[in-house]
């Protein structure tokens, strides 16, 4: 044990004796670290979501996928939404893109062989150095070189990279890909960031701590909790976006805390301890809407929960293990499922529902338009009925009922179910219940969630239930997350409430296509193919894999693209390899307590308020004080951020390529997709549409009486207890 | 070896005799420790509820809305329902049943077990106290509750309620063999120990004759506890998530409750329930063991004679 | 060779094979589990929908298991455990990659000490004062009473206790902060950074004092002593005339130590493995907190470090009760 070590030990234990001599005196704020005399209304509090980190001090993004505070997956620290050097982001709302260290989208050969990525001139690291073409070069050429399981992506895709002035690199390809970018471009959960060449230079890639982190973003890392629970983030006021963009972020810091297990984090929501928070289940969030009047969600004003999340969550089946790998078993479990009662129980008490998405697209107004109108008539063929939740969903005004009333799912059919299952050679024993074709009885296990994601452990149960009644024997078993993401990686399950189908883009070739080739899977011994998610199918899809080849040589977003993601959406109709239920509703409140101006649809909608994203670094740049916190640093006007939206990609023609490559770049024309712009229009449409809403009021109290009811109970009862135990252990005199 | 049919003979010998004395005992107790008799009643109503009342329920009580959420007590639903469209009461009654095996389970084979290996390794001594102590002793150093997590994990695909209390067990008895050891090697060095060895008792006579009625008082009150930590385990392991969570348990039915905010939204009744079972299972269990353990110790009684 | 080296020589012995037992079992339980990190972690990048190269994956697989020191056939793997503590190499942490888990306990672990050691002396010291004296006039009201409360109290599960402490003297009277170890910005000895770190240990160590004192310390003390009362010697001190004071002191107390020491020193050594239940409630960063992380992400080199640490924090408890007890209780020979 070194010094400090036992230093934190010893004092912690000597001065507990003074915390109970303490517990008299009240404390109301200076529960948030901040530094000395920082007021509550210079901090903007979000939610680190990810939990205690182990070791809070290594800030490698690339050791790892997954792991630590810097790391491409968790966005607790807010390392990815301050600091990340990012090209682009995409803009899920509308599927385009936001060029910001790129100045533009990428420029593709013709072949989609090679691309060209342009940087916007005057971009700085914090520490005053350029960041310019030879970054992005070093970072591809230093992943490439580094140990896997370093840059993987870039070993098997990129073949040379260099640049071709300051500002401008040329990358070739080891194979045609329109989709190269992607890596680059931040979708919802991070992505590849620029490394700082002067400061990774010579770094071995896996032991480099990186502490403190080289940012390229408004603020820089003042102060980490050495137990891990919180990161504090300050203002850096020569970020060279405030020169581009001519903003400033009016929050002097950003916290992210993690406050504990989410009764804590509810609890720290109502005392304005927290100022965005990922998601808590309905009850909890029951607790929060009671008693904190100032609270925003998704929407201003309740229903507040976010109906959009990227996973459709569902119920997958093993495709791979009879009787689970005939689509006629799989439709016939699908049609004895009561989807309304489905539904109903997630409707939350501020009226908040889901969005029905029986395809595995998430129905943003754009994939309405792109997927679900043009297969309506495909769908119905299938039993799929637009109008099973609409009364539910219009008598609780969800956004969708009026403009989209299309969103329904497949109708419950007991016959028809009945009747596919007993073509299959299955008959119902003399108890009622099913029996396999062989004659012995139907045990369905469903794998599910344990301690996260505890909306799809819900999923489980009342699926459970349904098919139970239905005369199946099902059995449930919820995993924590290592056995959970195990059993869905090697594909160990019969059925499980497993997201194979998360759609962040229009573009469905990212989201999940690749992996439905059959030339993607893996060979294990004994065993046919097997791939994760659909891919645990023995037989190759022909028809499939060629449109996941034709996929590969087309842009992601020209018509024939979209041709060809329906006709794999109809593949995917016919075989139901998992059904999708909805997004689950996520409460992402939002407190406007302290700041205001926060994504609210539909009247400021400028970004999905989902605050473990990159992309919440739009919503950073754009909140204000409301002054009712005391403030100091905080700017409380702060300029509005205005980004372009751009295509995905750019096509350059074959002369325009030569002259990009060849000498000093002219103007290049560029291919834009008009069936882009149609979507984008509508979306804008959809954003300035008002929806009448019925306003709820709010209670503001804590139900005091149900409260001190309860804790008075409690305590009568102890004493009612205690008295008749003392009694009759009393009773037995000794006889002296 | 001679002493191995010896000390079977030695066992079953005081063991018959101990049963034949058990029914006077009982009835000797029942008379004379309010105590004792309180606990049983208590107890006795939890086992009526447990295996009688549960087996009229209307429905099978695990199954979710079949009845309307969230309804507090009232005539048609004595203790409430759930947010999962449960009745309370009759999920109760399933929650004790099987809450009360796993705790019954676990008392019989972890308690006897640990009993009998630190009575015999303290009157044994030698090479079989060091071995059968390495035994107990690994086990007592293993973390406990972070093992039972990953069992309970492990164990997942098979596990039932009888099978949680054995899993349980292996936790329960090393700790009550360290102490009845402990107590053995004191007692060990007193005279009429000493007395007995040189009258010729076998190691299970003496273990019968001369430390089981100084051990019985402090094993009863250990059989209560390890009923109760069989439960509590059982709730802290489903507390985590890693319990039967498709059965009826107290430990289930407080996880579906916390999970579902019963403790901040006022459903209290779905929480206080199995909370206030549990706290009645312990203190019927703990009357019962200090009536027979105040009966059992032999001074005790002659002082309650006068 | 001395009765008494012999004695000490067999304990050591023991205690070697106690801790190879210990982490024998500790070695094989995670392995027999239904999964793996590498595969863990590779679901855990599709379900979050990151873009990553369909052929790039394969070979993220194969590295993972070769880094993560998954290769090879289970006595391999032992062996190779066994070489690694023998070095004091505990590996590099599989969730955390690639920290040493080493680095990681070292953050967790003054956290952990801090906490226990105060409540667990704490509530064994208080419970067992309560309980002796309660027991020693096992007639008052008073002793009723205590009795009464930790009857009641001692069942009631942990994580609701903490829940309610928290809901009530972080909430409904905000004296406590929710959770955490510390929230206090910059570095360096302070009153200010005691009293942070005090506030927010309070409320953890209040849900493992209430229960501990009240509970399980006062009934076991409460028990013994009420048993040790009626023994001869006892009686025969109180028939002498002596003060009960004196009874209670000269008599008594030495009889109830014995035992509790030996529960103290156990409770004390299973400090290592934290407070799993606490720590999680009120996101407390001690070892607790890491080893559930550890279990629920099957991190096999934390569990194994975490877990020796505690199998070697107990079985040197043991060792030292075992050869401590002579000196306590003066009946007892070295043999």
């Amino acid at each position: 044990m070194n010094r400090k070590t036992s230093y934190i030990a010893i004092s912690t234990a000597l001065v507990l004796v003074a915390a109970l001599a303490l517990s008299a005196v009240p404390v109301s704020y200076g529960q948030l670290p901040l530094p000395a005399g920082v007021p509550r209304g210079d901090v903007l509090v979000i939610e680190n979501h990810w939990g205690t980190y182990a070791n809070p001090n290594n800030w490698n993004p690339i050791a790892s996928p997954g792991v630590g505070p810097a790391s491409i997956a968790p966005g607790g620290s807010g390392y990815q939404q301050l600091c990340k050097a990012f090209l682009w982001y995409i803009n899920t709302s509308n599927s385009m893109l936001i060029p910001w260290i790129a100045a533009e989208p990428p420029i593709y050969s013709p072949d989609f062989t090679s691309l060209v990525v342009k940087l916007r001139d005057g971009v700085y690291w914090n520490d005053g150095t350029p960041l310019t073409a030879e970054d992005v070069v070093f970072t591809l050429k230093y992943l490439k070189e580094a140990p896997a399981p370093i840059g993987v992506n870039e070993k098997a895709s990129v073949k040379d990279a260099r640049a071709l002035d300051r500002l401008t690199v040329l990358i070739e390809l080891v194979s045609p890909n329109p989709r190269w970018h992607y890596f680059y471009a931040v979708i919802i959960y991070g992505a590849g960031g620029i490394l700082p060449k002067h400061v990774w230079q010579g770094k071995d890639p896996q032991k480099f701590e990186n502490n403190p982190p080289m940012c390229a973003g408004p603020y820089n890392l003042r102060a980490v909790d050495p137990a891990g629970n919180w990161f504090l983030w300050e203002r850096f006021d020569n970020w060279w976006g405030s020169k581009v963009f001519g903003v400033v972020p009016a929050a002097k810091y950003v916290l992210y805390i993690n406050h504990g297990p989410d009764e804590a984090k509810a609890l720290a929501m109502t005392k304005h301890e927290l100022d965005a928070l990922r998601t808590l289940l309905p009850e909890q969030a029951e607790l929060v809407i009671k008693n904190n009047p100032y609270l925003k969600g998704w929407r201003a004003s309740p229903p507040f929960a976010w109906p959009l999340d990227p996973c459709v969550k569902g119920i997958a089946f093993q495709t791979k293990t009879p009787p689970f790998d005939k689509r006629e078993v799989r439709w016939a479990l699908a049609y004895a499922i009561d989807y309304r009662t489905v539904y109903r129980a997630f409707v939350g008490i501020d009226r908040s529902t889901p969005t029905p998405a029986a395809l595995p697209v998430i129905p943003h107004a754009a994939d309405i338009e792109t997927y679900y109108i043009p297969l309506l008539n495909y769908l119905k063929d299938h039993g799929y009925d637009p109008e099973l939740v609409l009364d539910i969903a219009r008598e609780n005004n969800a956004w969708w009922v009026e403009k989209y009333p299309v969103l329904g799912w497949w109708k419950q059919d007991l016959a028809k179910a009945e009747q596919l299952l007993t073509a299959q050679g299955f008959r119902r024993g003399p108890d009622g219940k099913w029996l396999l074709p062989d004659g012995t009885p139907w045990t369905i296990e469903i794998k599910t969630t344990s301690g996260f994601e505890m909306e799809s452990q819900r999923i489980a149960f009342l699926v459970a239930d349904q098919w139970r009644a239905f005369g199946i024997d099902v059995k449930v078993t919820p995993l924590e997350s290592g056995p959970f993401s195990t059993s869905y990686s090697i594909g160990d399950f019969q059925v499980g409430t497993f997201w194979p189908g998360c759609s962040q883009i229009l573009d469905l070739y990212a989201n999940w296509f690749n992996r439905w080739s059959s030339k993607y899977w893996v060979q294990k011994k004994g065993e046919g193919g097997h791939g994760t998610g659909w891919n645990t199918k023995e037989a190759p899809i022909p028809e499939l894999d060629r449109i996941v080849d034709e996929l590969e040589r087309t842009a992601p977003d020209s018509p024939r693209a979209f041709e060809l993601y329906r006709e794999a959406l109809k593949i995917w109709v016919r075989d139901l390899p998992w059904l999708g239920f909805f997004p689950t509703p996520f409460y992402t409140f939002q407190d406007g307590y302290a700041w205001e101006n926060w994504p609210t649809f539909p009247e400021n909608y400028y970004m999905d308020p989902v605050s473990w994203w990159s992309q919440h670094l739009f919503v950073i740049l754009k909140v204000k004080p409301t002054g009712r916190a005391p403030t100091k640093d905080a700017i409380m006007d702060p300029k509005p951020l205005r980004v372009a939206n751009t295509p995905l990609v750019k096509i350059a023609s074959a002369a325009e390529w030569e002259s990009l490559v060849g000498g000093p770049p002219p103007a290049v024309g560029v291919t834009t997709v008009t069936l882009r712009e149609t979507v984008t229009q509508r979306v804008t449409e959809l954003r300035t549409q008002v929806v009448t809403q019925v306003q709820t009021q709010t209670v503001t109290t804590v139900d005091w009486g149900v409260l001190s009811g309860v804790a008075a109970a409690v305590g009568i009862v102890l004493l009612v207890v205690g008295i008749v135990v003392g009694r009759a252990l009393g009773r037995r005199r000794p006889a002296q | 070896m001679t002493l191995i049919p010896r000390t079977g003979v030695d066992a079953l010998k005081f063991l018959g005799i101990g049963l034949a004395r058990f029914s006077n005992i009982f009835l000797e107790v029942f008379r004379t420790s309010r105590a004792f008799r309180v606990g049983l009643v208590i107890f006795a109503v939890m086992i009526v509820l447990g295996v009688a009342v549960s087996s009229f329920s209307p429905f099978d009580p695990r199954r979710w809305y079949l009845v309307p959420p969230n309804r507090p007590p009232s005539p048609e639903f004595p203790l409430g329902t759930t947010t999962n469209g449960q009745d309370v009461f009759w999920l109760l009654t399933w929650s004790i049943k099987n809450s009360l095996i796993i705790g019954l389970i676990t008392a019989m084979v972890a308690s006897h077990f640990g009993l009998i290996l630190g009575m015999l390794a303290g009157a044994r001594g030698g090479l079989a106290d060091r071995i059968l102590m390495i035994m107990t002793d690994s086990f007592v150093v293993i973390p406990s509750l972070p093992t039972l997590i990953l069992l309970a994990v492990l164990l997942r695909d098979v596990m039932t309620i009888p099978l949680m209390g054995l899993i349980i067990s292996i936790f329960s008895w090393p700790w009550p063999s360290r102490q009845v050891r402990a107590m053995v090697l004191s007692l060990r060095e007193r005279e009429f120990i000493a007395t007995s060895i040189f009258s010729g008792y076998g190691v299970m006579g003496r273990v019968f004759r001369d430390y089981l009625p100084f051990i019985l008082p402090w094993h009863l009150v250990n059989l209560t506890n390890t009923v109760l930590f069989a439960i509590s385990s059982e709730a802290a392991l489903a507390v985590i998530g890693v319990s039967i969570l498709s059965e009826a348990t107290l430990g289930v039915m407080i996880y579906w409750a916390l999970n579902y905010s019963a403790l901040f939204r006022g459903l209290w009744w779905w929480l206080i329930s199995p909370v206030i079972t549990i706290i009645l299972i312990f203190v019927s269990l703990f009357l019962i063991s200090k009536g027979i353990s105040d009966y059992s110790n032999p001074r005790l009684r002659w002082q309650a004679r006068g | 060779m001395s009765k008494l080296l012999i004695f000490i020589a067999s304990r050591i012995v023991a205690f070697v094979l106690t801790v190879v037992i210990g982490v024998t079992v500790v070695f094989i339980i995670p392995r027999l589990l239904p999964y793996n990190p590498v595969e863990a972690q590779i679901g855990f990048i599709y379900s979050i929908g990151q873009f990553y190269d369909p052929t790039a994956i394969e070979s993220l697989r194969q590295t993972l298991y070769e880094l993560y020191g998954l290769k090879g056939n289970p006595v391999e793997q032992y062996l190779g455990v066994w070489r690694r503590l023998l070095t004091l190499d505990l590996g590099p942490s599989i969730m955390s990659f690639p920290t040493p888990v080493a680095t990681l306990i070292g953050i967790a672990l003054p956290w952990t000490l801090g906490l226990l050691t105060f409540s667990v002396l704490i509530s064994w010291t208080l419970g067992n004062v309560i309980g002796t004296i309660s027991g020693f006039f096992n007639h008052k009201k008073f002793s009723k009473l205590l009795t009464g409360v930790a009857v009641v109290l001692y069942p009631v599960p942990y994580f609701i206790l903490a829940l309610v402490l928290m809901f009530t003297f972080a909430f409904l009277i905000p004296i406590f902060p929710l959770g955490g170890g510390i929230t206090i910005v910059g570095v360096g000895f302070s009153l200010d950074l005691v009293l942070n770190l005090a506030k927010h240990a309070a409320l953890p160590a209040i849900s493992i004092i209430i229960p501990g004192a009240l509970g399980w310390w006062f009934l076991s003390s409460f028990t013994l002593t009420s048993q040790k009362k009626t023994e001869d010697f006892v009686r025969y001190a109180e028939l002498k005339g002596l003060p009960n004071g004196v009874v209670l002191r000269r008599y008594l107390i030495r009889n109830i130590l014995m035992p509790q020491t030996t529960a103290l020193g156990l409770a004390l050594g299973g400090i290592f493995s934290g407070a799993l239940l606490t720590e999680v409630v009120y996101a407390y960063p001690g070892l607790g907190r890491l080893l559930y992380q550890a279990i629920i992400n099957n991190d096999y080199n934390m569990i194994m470090g975490i877990s020796l640490l505690s199998i070697l924090g107990v079985s040197l408890a043991t060792l030292l009760l075992d050869l401590l007890y002579p000196l306590i209780d003066p009946t007892v020979r070295y043999r």
